[in-house]
């Protein structure tokens, strides 16, 4: 772990620090440990060669990166195994191999995201940012940036945001958005100067000092370069320091300050050839120095530097663009200096190269273009696929708020439909309940009128009709008792006529008893008939009288009007009996006579007499007789009269 | 707050509302029959007492001797 923590130092040491033998001999001595050293500080070593061969010697990259690889694949070193795929995607991309080094930077992504190796996804999504604007697809690139530099911020891992925003400043500038630019490559700035990263700083200000110098704010662009050169020179930044000294020298020259600039430009030209490190870098410097030398009239030394740029060109034919420039400067120098065929045939070299660089620049411009409108078609596909989705996420909310307003109103109307039901239901059994009562009520208040009228006109007859019937029957007592002597026949009539009148009040009273009595129990019209008798009894010692009811009478009730016409019935016949018939023994018999198929008991009534008897026939109208049929048929029965002369009578009535 | 949770609300409260009503006119209507019925009643009840005040005088009445100023009681209360 210690030896680990150690190479990782070292390795950190080497980015940018060592001259390139103090590197190489390194590389030597790390190689060495690597042949000792457990997988992972072999792998971290393997890997670190790899990396630094990418920028210098790809063949000698590939053989480190691809054994470091098959190492990591064997011993499932997961972190490695990211790191490697990442560094091999960074050697496919400096190879021109545009789509294996897309691969290998997702692939790396995908197994640090797998497991969670923050630093490799980090490393990977920066890649993939640069892979793309590499190919000046600026949309996808700047996606990538922008998604690492939320990852990093969401982590709050501030000082991993640096990268990210520096990469982000870049491909503004590409964009030729230099307010924008500016401001990403200031943050980047103050986060590198704030967390000391002094390897990183130069390559920040001297964006700084780029930027400011395309928005030609010279005076300030100045600073920044001069402190790039002064801290890539002390951190030994080789690279950086020599990009610093084009950008400063460039902008000495802008600033009209020639002598700083030669010098400038001349020592960037002298370490580029010394160290060789991006030789045709030294193109710009050049066509800058001959723009110096032409404006000091110096043809001498305006020739030694054309001399210099078409040595470069040979070597490095595909510099176009520069060489436009470069060709200008010359061509002016060769004019100057009175070389007119050499002028000439710069000239036309300048010529030549301007229409292919325009023709060059113009499919560019139409490719850029193009670019353009395939974004613009794919934001406006996006756009209307958005607005498609929108729409159909509106009419589901729709939909949904349809349903959910229908499920709520037939809840609702189903609650007060149960609830007027309810309610209508409970005022009808209270109205049937309130019905009954008040049918109960007026029925109870009628029987109770009716028998209260019955009472009064009871009461009315027996104090008016029955005590002025009482006083006629006194007064006719009393005129046949005055009479009885003189008048024989006037005193029998008198007699007969008190007989009747208090006939009239037995009657009288027996209907207001009946009137007020809506039942009569068979055991009262008994105890009637019985006093009846008795009374008769006591008026005729002489006459036998008996009356026999059957048990089974004695729980049977009569209406009034019944019970009435019965005692109305054996009272007539007794009397008749003995009025007319002279008898001395009567039997009077109440039965019940069963009847087997109507399962109910009829009555017989029986009054048998021994008297004189009598012909049917040959009777007078107008006695009891009739009365007695008539109360037989109010009974529902009939009556019959068994009598002959001498004979006795009997009298039957069936109800 | 989304539509639907506007219509929930709402369908609530109408229940709500609905039902407390109801509740209220029900405990009204209620309190109204038993009054009713308790009157009524109470007016049966009279009447029966005369019915009964008026069958316990018939029930006395002795016909074997007509005593019928003292048993055919008039009831002055009643209006015929």
């Amino acid at each position: 772990m210690r030896s680990t923590l150690i190479i990782a130092l070292t390795i950190f040491t080497l980015q940018g620090a060592w001259s390139q033998n103090r590197i190489q001999q390194q590389i030597d001595s790390l190689l060495q440990v690597a042949k000792s050293a457990d997988d992972s500080t072999k792998l971290a070593i393997l890997n670190r060669v790899g990396f630094h061969y990418v920028f210098n010697d790809l063949p000698k990259s590939k053989v480190y990166i691809d054994s470091a690889l098959t190492i990591a694949e064997a011993v499932q070193h997961d972190y490695w195994r990211a790191a490697l795929h990442n560094t091999k995607g960074i050697y496919h991309d400096i190879s021109g191999q545009s789509d294996s080094a897309k691969f290998y930077f997702s692939k790396a992504l995908s197994i640090a995201k797998a497991y969670n190796i923050d630093a490799i996804q980090a490393n990977a999504t920066n890649n993939l940012g640069m892979f793309h604007w590499n190919r000046s697809e600026y949309k996808e690139a700047l996606s990538y940036f922008f998604k690492s530099l939320e990852r990093s911020r969401a982590k709050e891992e501030e000082q991993e945001t640096r990268a990210s925003l520096s990469n982000i400043g870049l491909i503004y500038q590409d964009m030729k958005l230099y307010d924008k630019a500016l401001s990403y490559h200031e943050e980047a700035l103050a986060l590198r100067r704030k967390y000391n990263k002094l390897n990183e700083l130069p390559i920040s200000l001297n964006n700084m000092a780029i930027t400011l110098k395309a928005m030609n704010r010279l005076e300030e662009a100045l600073p920044y370069v001069q402190e790039a050169v002064e801290v890539s020179q002390k951190q030994q930044m080789t690279r950086e320091y020599l990009s610093a000294l084009t950008t400063e020298g460039t902008i000495l020259y802008q600033m009209d300050d020639l002598e700083k600039a030669e010098a400038t430009l001349q020592m960037a030209i002298e370490k580029r050839n010394e160290t060789n490190i991006d030789r045709k870098a030294n193109l710009p410097n050049i066509s800058n120095l001959l723009a110096i030398y032409n404006v000091q009239n110096n043809y001498a030394k305006a020739n030694e530097y054309v001399v210099m740029g078409n040595d470069l060109l040979s070597e490095f034919p595909e510099l176009e663009n520069a060489a436009v420039e470069f060709y200008q400067e010359a061509t002016k120098a060769a004019f100057a200096k009175g070389d007119i065929s050499l002028g000439g045939d710069l000239f036309e070299k300048t010529l030549a190269l301007k229409d292919s660089v325009f023709s060059s620049n113009n499919a560019e411009e139409i490719a850029a273009l193009e670019t353009e409108f395939k974004v613009a078609e794919n934001e406006r596909d996006l756009a209307q696929t958005r607005a498609n989705l929108a729409e159909s996420e509106l009419e589901v909310r729709r939909k949904n708020t349809l349903i959910y307003g229908g499920f709520g109103l037939a809840l609702v109307l189903g609650v007060l439909g149960y609830l007027f039901y309810s309610q209508q239901k409970l005022k009808n059994s209270q109205l049937q309940k309130e019905s009954e009562l008040q049918t109960a009520l007026a029925k109870i208040e009628t029987q109770n009128k009716l028998q209260e009228q019955r009472l009064r006109i009871s009461r009315d007859l027996h104090d008016t009709i029955g005590s002025q019937l009482t006083f006629v029957t006194s007064s006719v007592d009393n005129l046949k008792y005055a009479l009885e002597q003189n008048k024989p026949v006037t005193s029998e009539k008198l007699g007969r006529i008190s007989e009747f009148t208090t006939e009239t009040i037995y009657e009288l009273r027996d209907t207001i008893w009946a009137m007020n009595k809506t039942e009569i129990t068979a055991e009262e019209v008994q105890i009637r008939i019985a006093n009846f008798i008795e009374k008769a009894g006591v008026a005729r010692e002489n006459t036998n009288f008996s009356f026999d009811v059957d048990p089974k009478i004695a729980t049977m009730t009569f209406s009034s009007i019944q019970g009435m016409n019965i005692y109305r019935i054996i009272q007539e016949a007794i009397n008749n009996a003995l009025k007319h018939a002279n008898a001395n023994a009567i039997a009077v018999q109440i039965k019940a006579m069963s009847s087997a198929q109507e399962q109910k008991n009829d009555i017989q009534l029986s009054i048998e007499d021994n008297g004189t008897g009598f012909d049917e026939k040959q009777m007078e109208a107008g006695n009891g007789l009739a009365n007695i049929r008539k109360r037989a048929k109010d009974l529902g029965g009939s009556a019959t009269v068994i009598s002959n002369q001498g004979e006795g009578t009997t009298i039957q009535v069936n109800f | 707050m989304s539509s639907q949770t506007i219509i929930i609300a709402a369908v609530l409260l109408v229940l709500v509302v609905a039902i407390r009503y109801f509740y209220a006119a029900a405990k009204t209507t209620r309190r109204s029959h038993l009054q009713t019925l308790v009157s009524l009643e109470h007016e049966i009840e009279l009447h029966e007492n005369q019915i009964s005040i008026r069958q316990q005088g018939l029930q006395r009445y002795n016909f074997l001797q007509y005593n019928l100023g003292e048993s055919l009681v008039v009831q002055k209360e009643i209006a015929v």
